[in-house]
């Protein structure tokens, strides 16, 4: 039996006796490979771009509960307590709203005051653009949207330890407004990423504090495991509130991007089908243009199996390294892609984002997988080349 | 009893049997070769010879009878036990070196190790030694394009003997070579057989490498048509005497080697009949004609060597006929100087004044074979008739009838058998004259 390193060296004899042709079959694959790289790539980026505003952790086992509008069934704390008695219920995190006047230095704006818990912001999944989120105990901090900044026409870093002031703005029996100055000052600790709702976010029990909270706007509902997502869903249902489920919506868009990726990979995979035909010719040439060398070879001690061998890994070679020059081609072009559409995104004032997603699995899937695509050109030209008689062979012109 | 490490038997072997171009290589061949033996294939090229050679190293399958190598029947293996087979027993060279271009020397030479497997250091080792022995390791991290021919087949001899097989097959190992490359490469299979005991089957057209071989088997048409020994070795095949009787057939097969057996017989007849000298004296005659026509050695030494003895290297004839021979050789060398004169003038267009002298000089030679009256016109045509044989404008046929040819018609007017005598004499003036490079000091 032959050595590895042996094989090797006789494999890779194609660099330098046909550099030109050897390197622009490798091309013409990556080309090929690059293609599935950049489509499917683009469709785990797509998803990604999706998916990474609206799942964050524990947002996925969290329902999210809200009234119908309706004045009877209202989300107040009796109701918390029945929702936290519903069977698999871990834990319900209540949002309470109210309009209010927020003052920063000598600006002052009307705002949407949000009174939470801290976990409330791991149920919603609401995740820091900037700073940080209040921790539980923190009642002296506040969080904002960054359309706050963008009433304010400041930039986070001028903001964040900053202190303000509300005023909120509670509604009373018989429609009259209640006016309540908080007589506090809050320290801003982050900034989430909302460009269209002006928010604040303070402990919940700033307000309660303040006054009797009638009744919540929302509440995040979480439920022990995703299995009994649908149960608590109906539950919650029946009493009258409007449910919606992110897991859901997640699985929805899984389903979407799937597709669209498998579309994509299709038409990728008639480059690749034409790259391959391009390499099982080049490897059909080859074994016509070495004839000669495998009757010498197989004059001077090389079996049909040996040859075999030479003419697949050969093959295997040029396959993998197509992989490795397609994914180089792809990540790169795709990365490239992605900086210019970022570049001309933010000059027109969009936000970054990543259109391409290149996960380690995908792209070792795919250099294995042209491995063994390089191995399956071969296999034809491999098998007429061990089965070639030496003599014919080496008086082959 | 020494047992035959070849062994073929009633071998026949066609090409593309059964096909519109079927071919009949060989047929009827049997032969023995044993071990040691230092063989040749010798004849003329699609005599099938070559096609012995590729049977015996296991990649030509006869069509009828056996091929035992070593007493084993290489094609009843599958192609993988089969080169295992191979590389144990037999080694190959070719003409045309065959080398892979893509690959250098040192990797060329252990290309039939790599294929089986071997540790590295064992094939850097092997490599080393050969490539010393053969004078080619300084071109060892070479690429074979950058070797002469002789480097070439030496490589090849290295790679052919890299797993140090038994038998050696050789096919025109030296029919691309310069003769001294050839030699060279001739003097390694040589050692290889007397120092290394290995078996060297050797194919080739050259008449000039019998003299390596035990035995040298002459092939025609597909057939074997005679063994013979090599007396100048001793042989390893037992001989049977009485049934290969040494003859003049075998001198005469080395003098003439395309010859058929039957107009070998036909040249025996005509040597009885027209010449006095043995076939051995003619060898020799032969040899000391060419040194002089070289001008290796003068008219004395000529004739001394004549006389000289047959055993002491002479060609061992009466000093008469010594003396005349001598005369008449040296006579045409002299004579024929004035040819070779006119003719360089003539090729290289130089206007020269003894134009004139020389013709009457070779029509004078032509005279001296004639007893008779010379009258001036006579002589005159004939001058003329010389002149236009020696620029080209008549040729021999021409020649003789002009000089029979009567005054009135235009010709010299000499008789019949005069003008023969005349054109034969001439022809020879003319062939010495000829201007051939390097017989000019």
């Amino acid at each position: 039996m032959m050595r590895i390193h042996d094989i090797v060296k006789l494999s890779t004899r194609m660099f330098k006796t046909r550099p030109a042709r050897t390197w622009l079959t490798i091309l013409g694959i990556g080309v090929g490979i690059a293609a599935v790289v950049v489509l499917v790539g683009l469709g785990y980026g797509l998803q990604g771009v999706l998916l990474e505003k609206i799942v964050f952790g524990e947002s996925l086992l969290s329902l999210d509960v809200s009234m119908t509008g309706s004045k009877i069934i209202v989300i107040d704390d009796k109701q918390i307590e029945e929702f936290l008695n519903i069977k698999h219920v871990e834990d319900v995190s209540p949002l309470a709203n109210f309009n209010s006047l927020i003052t920063f230095g000598k600006l002052t704006g009307s705002i949407s005051l949000q009174g939470v818990n801290h976990e409330y912001f791991k149920y919603a999944g609401i995740i820091p653009k900037e700073g940080k989120l209040f921790q539980e105990g923190e009642n002296n901090k506040v969080v904002l949207s960054s359309a706050v900044l963008k009433l304010f026409e400041i930039e986070p870093a001028d903001i964040i330890g900053k202190k303000v002031r509300f005023k909120v703005f509670i509604p009373g029996e018989n429609s009259e407004i209640e006016e309540i100055s908080l007589e506090k000052n809050y320290e801003v600790s982050g900034i989430i990423e909302d460009d269209f709702s002006i928010l604040a976010f303070i402990h919940l029990s700033e307000l309660s504090s303040n006054f009797s909270i009638p009744y919540y706007e929302k509440a995040r509902v979480k439920v022990e495991n995703s299995e009994y997502l649908d149960d608590v869903e109906k539950e919650i249902l029946d009493k009258g509130f409007i449910v919606t489920t992110l897991s859901k919506t997640v699985e929805q868009a899984n389903k979407i991007f799937r597709g669209i990726q498998i579309m994509l990979a299709i038409f990728g995979g008639i480059a690749l089908l034409v790259s391959a035909i391009g390499m099982f010719n080049t490897m059909t040439v080859t074994l016509l243009e070495r004839t000669n060398e495998i009757g010498i070879m197989r004059t001077i001690g090389a079996s049909p199996r040996s040859i075999k061998i030479l003419f697949l890994s050969e093959s295997i070679v040029m396959g993998f390294l197509g992989g490795l020059v397609g994914i180089g081609i792809g990540v790169g072009g795709g990365t490239l892609i992605n900086f210019l559409l970022n570049m001309l995104a933010t000059r027109m004032g969009g936000t970054s984002i990543s259109l391409f997603k290149f996960p380690l699995f995908f792209l070792s899937f795919i250099a294995i997988f042209s491995g063994v695509m390089g191995f399956f050109t071969g296999v034809f030209p491999a098998r007429r080349a061990a089965s070639l008689n030496p003599l014919d062979a080496i008086r082959y012109k | 009893m020494l047992e035959p490490i070849i062994k073929i038997k009633n071998m026949e072997i066609i090409y593309n049997l059964g096909k519109e171009n079927e071919f009949k290589a060989s047929s009827g061949v049997n032969m023995d070769i044993y071990p040691n033996e230092y063989i040749i294939f010798f004849g003329p090229s699609g005599c099938g010879k070559s096609t012995v050679l590729y049977s015996i190293l296991g990649v030509l399958p006869p069509t009828k009878g056996e091929v035992l190598v070593k007493g084993e029947n290489p094609y009843v293996y599958s192609p993988e036990e089969l080169v295992k087979f191979q590389t144990a027993v037999v080694g190959i060279m070719y003409q045309a070196f065959y080398l892979i271009p893509s690959l250098t020397v040192f990797d060329n030479v252990t290309l039939p190790m790599v294929f089986q497997g071997v540790h590295p250091n064992k094939r850097k080792k092997r490599a080393e030694k050969l490539l010393t022995r053969f004078g080619i390791k300084k071109q060892a991290n070479k690429l074979p394009e950058a070797l002469s021919g002789g480097q070439s087949q030496r490589v090849s001899v290295a790679r052919a003997f890299v797993n140090d097989p038994e038998i050696l097959l050789a096919d025109e190992p030296v029919g691309n070579l310069d003769s001294i490359s050839a030699d060279a490469v001739m003097d390694t299979l040589d050692k290889i057989n007397i120092n290394d005991k290995k078996t060297i089957i050797l194919v080739t057209h050259d008449a000039k490498y019998l003299p390596y071989a035990h035995r040298i088997f002459y092939m025609r048409d597909g057939k074997v048509v005679s063994v013979v020994p090599n007396p100048e070795k001793k042989q390893i095949a037992r001989i049977d005497r009485q049934k290969t009787l040494v003859t003049e057939m075998e001198q005469l097969t080395k003098i003439h080697p395309y010859l058929t057996p039957i107009e070998l017989k036909v040249k025996s007849i005509i040597n009885y009949l027209t010449q006095d000298l043995t076939f051995d004296q003619l060898q020799r005659l032969e040899k000391i004609v060419k040194i002089i026509i070289e001008r290796k050695i003068n008219s004395k030494k000529f004739y001394q060597i004549l006389l000289q003895k047959f055993s002491e290297g002479g060609v061992g004839i009466s000093p008469s006929l010594a003396r005349v021979m001598a005369d008449k050789v040296d006579k045409i060398l002299t004579q024929s100087k004035d040819v070779r004169r006119y003719r360089s003038r003539l090729e290289q267009n130089i206007f020269y004044s003894q134009k004139k002298v020389l013709i009457k000089n070779l029509s004078k030679y032509l005279i001296e074979k004639y007893k008779g009256e010379i009258t001036p016109d006579k002589f005159k045509r004939l001058e003329d008739i010389v002149y236009k044989r020696i620029t080209g404008i008549i040729k021999k046929e021409e020649f003789e009838k002009m000089i029979s040819l009567s005054l009135k018609k235009g010709g010299a007017g000499f008789s019949k058998r005069t003008a023969k005598k005349f054109t034969r004499y001439f022809e020879k003036l003319l062939i010495q004259g000829l201007e051939l490079d390097n017989f000019e000091h």
